[in-house]
């Protein structure tokens, strides 16, 4: 004999809750923050950047347990993609005249802009990821950060493609308050939605076998052969009142034909 | 010929350098677990303090200095590191990261963030010249002295009291303390050991590279972070070699490059840090604590 089912509604919004508060109060906060003068709009703009950017690190870190130093290699492999397709024809051919030609005609809207050096960055990041992830902990950290300077080194270094350590001007300003609120949000389901599905289950298994509970003599005692375990009998109540319940229980089951629990 | 003696010379005085700030790292590691990113810092102040004291009398102002920079990591490990001891390996990372950048800040503050042109111990940037080759003294005298403190060092922990009781600490810091290790003693004598090694590398980095930033020890700190955990966590010979290897490939590639590819030297030498990572997850040597006793 069970409860009845809680109707679907429910369930699902205490399921999404963590989401849709955070959502919320955003939202509200933003609202806020676009009444107020410029120089706080950017200022908004600006924490939903580094908003979008900790919940994008959180994703791997917080799942996995590796400390990633490479995030901010991502940000940079998205920001030059975004930016050979995004700047106008007529600033790439003065300011960034030796591009490939296929780069120094492009010129797309910066929506779809974004989703292309959206996948650009994550080819990358699952590229790598492949050997990295078969480092663990410190190894993986440290891992990260070679890759972290591989891309850095490359970029600062490909004068032709990228400027340099020079600016690569000429980016459309398109990123508004409600621009990175939209971003924000979309970070946030993404995050949540990992988190809870089964790849983030299994991401979470994944840290608890990198790091046990029991530390790693944990693990080393885990690999000795193991002998077949006895069931455990439960203790059995010691009320006369629970005793007597259970007896009756025992009784009515086996009149039904079932085995005793 | 010559080139190739210069080359390597070269390499071995730069991988000297890697080594002297992995063992300073490494040092507190084994012992502590924690990774002491403001050993960059222990140098960049090091190097301030040279600048400081020099006056007219250069070995004095070496002195004042190393001695500063040891009381400085005491300090460090009593005011900052101490407190949190026995918290997650995390928290002792973020902690000497707030440490690293309170020193980086506070030097800011007091002598501004331009960096500051200093010539100190001019004699060595001559060269020792046989027949063709060159080599400088520095690289000489880095070798030399790098030689000099891994044997102090090795024999200290060998013979010494005090460093077999680190060396016992390194490997069960709890059953250490239950033999009765004193765990302060030994940790403070893991600092002022790794403040002499910043001292050391202070004063070569002056001399090599004649200009003072605050932000001169983070580079150096995270290539004898990488050197550290490549040549094996806990293990110090591992953090030498790691050291080594890592200030070997870079000179050689600078060396073999083609002249195009050169300014990607660092990607390369990180491509090669990952590959030893993948070759061998735990190192180059494992430490002692590292082996599974079943």
């Amino acid at each position: 004999m069970t409860r009845p089912r809680l109707p679907g509604v429910e369930e699902a919004v205490r399921g999404i809750w963590p989401l849709l508060s955070l959502a919320v109060i955003l939202v509200v906060l933003m609202a806020l923050c676009s009444l107020g003068p410029v120089v706080l709009q950017r200022v908004a703009t600006d924490a939903l950047i580094k908003l979008v950017m900790v919940v994008g690190l959180y994703v791997f870190v917080g799942n996995s347990g590796v400390l990633s130093f490479g995030h901010a290699s991502f940000m940079m492999l998205g920001g030059y993609g975004a930016a050979w397709l995004d700047v106008p024809v007529r600033y790439k051919s003065i300011l960034m005249d030796e591009l490939p030609a296929f780069l120094g005609k492009a010129e797309f809207h910066p929506g779809l802009v974004a989703l292309a050096a959206m996948g650009w960055a994550g080819a990358f990041a699952f590229l790598i990821g492949i050997p990295l992830m078969r480092l663990s902990g410190i190894g993986a950290a440290i891992g990260t950060f070679s890759w972290l300077t591989i891309v850095f080194v490359v970029h600062a270094g490909w004068e032709e493609m990228t400027g340099g350590t020079s600016s690569f001007n000429g980016l459309p300003i398109y990123v508004d308050i409600w621009v990175a609120l939209i971003a924000a949000l979309f970070v946030m389901l993404v995050a949540y939605v990992f988190q809870t599905s089964k790849l983030g289950l299994a991401g979470a298994m994944m840290l608890i076998l990198i790091f046990p509970p029991g530390g790693t003599h944990g693990r080393a005692r885990a690999a000795l052969p193991r002998l077949p375990r006895q069931r455990a009998r439960r203790a059995i109540p010691l009320t006369p009142g629970e005793r007597g319940k259970r007896v009756k229980r025992a009784g009515r089951a086996m009149d039904a034909g079932r085995r005793e629990p | 010929m010559t080139t190739a003696i210069q080359v390597i010379i070269d390499a071995l005085s730069v991988g000297s350098l890697y080594a002297l700030m992995a063992l300073g790292i490494g040092l507190i590691l084994g012992i502590m677990r924690l990774i002491n990113f403001a050993h960059g810092e222990f140098v960049m102040i090091g190097a301030y303090m040279l600048m400081a004291i020099v006056a007219q009398y250069e070995p004095l102002a070496i002195i004042v200095s190393m001695v500063l920079v040891v009381v400085l990591a005491l300090f460090s490990e009593r005011i900052a590191f101490r407190p949190v001891r026995n918290a997650s390996p995390t928290t002792m990372l973020v902690t000497s990261f707030a440490v690293s950048y309170f020193l980086q800040y506070l030097f800011v503050m007091i002598y501004g963030a331009r960096p500051k042109g200093f010539e100190f111990l001019v004699g060595l940037a001559e060269p020792f010249v046989t027949g063709a080759i060159r080599i400088p003294k520095l690289n000489v005298a880095i070798v030399a002295v790098t030689i000099v403190l891994l044997v102090g060092l090795a024999l200290f922990l060998t013979r010494s009291r005090f460093g077999v009781q680190m060396r016992a600490a390194a490997l069960n810091f709890r059953m250490a303390r239950l033999l009765g290790v004193r765990a302060d003693r030994v940790i403070a004598v893991a600092f002022a050991l790794s403040g002499i090694l910043a001292g050391v590398t202070a004063i070569f980095i002056t001399v090599q590279g004649g200009t003072l930033s605050p932000g001169m020890g983070v580079q150096l700190a995270l290539i004898g972070f990488v050197a550290t955990i490549i040549g094996g966590m806990g293990s110090l010979i591992g953090a030498v070699l790691g050291g080594y290897f890592i200030g070997v490939v870079a000179v050689l590639l600078q060396f073999g490059l083609p002249l195009e590819m050169r300014p990607y030297r660092e990607a390369f030498v990180f491509a090669a840090v990952i590959l030893v990572l993948l070759a061998r997850p735990q190192g180059l040597f494992r430490g002692a604590k590292a082996r599974e006793r079943v």
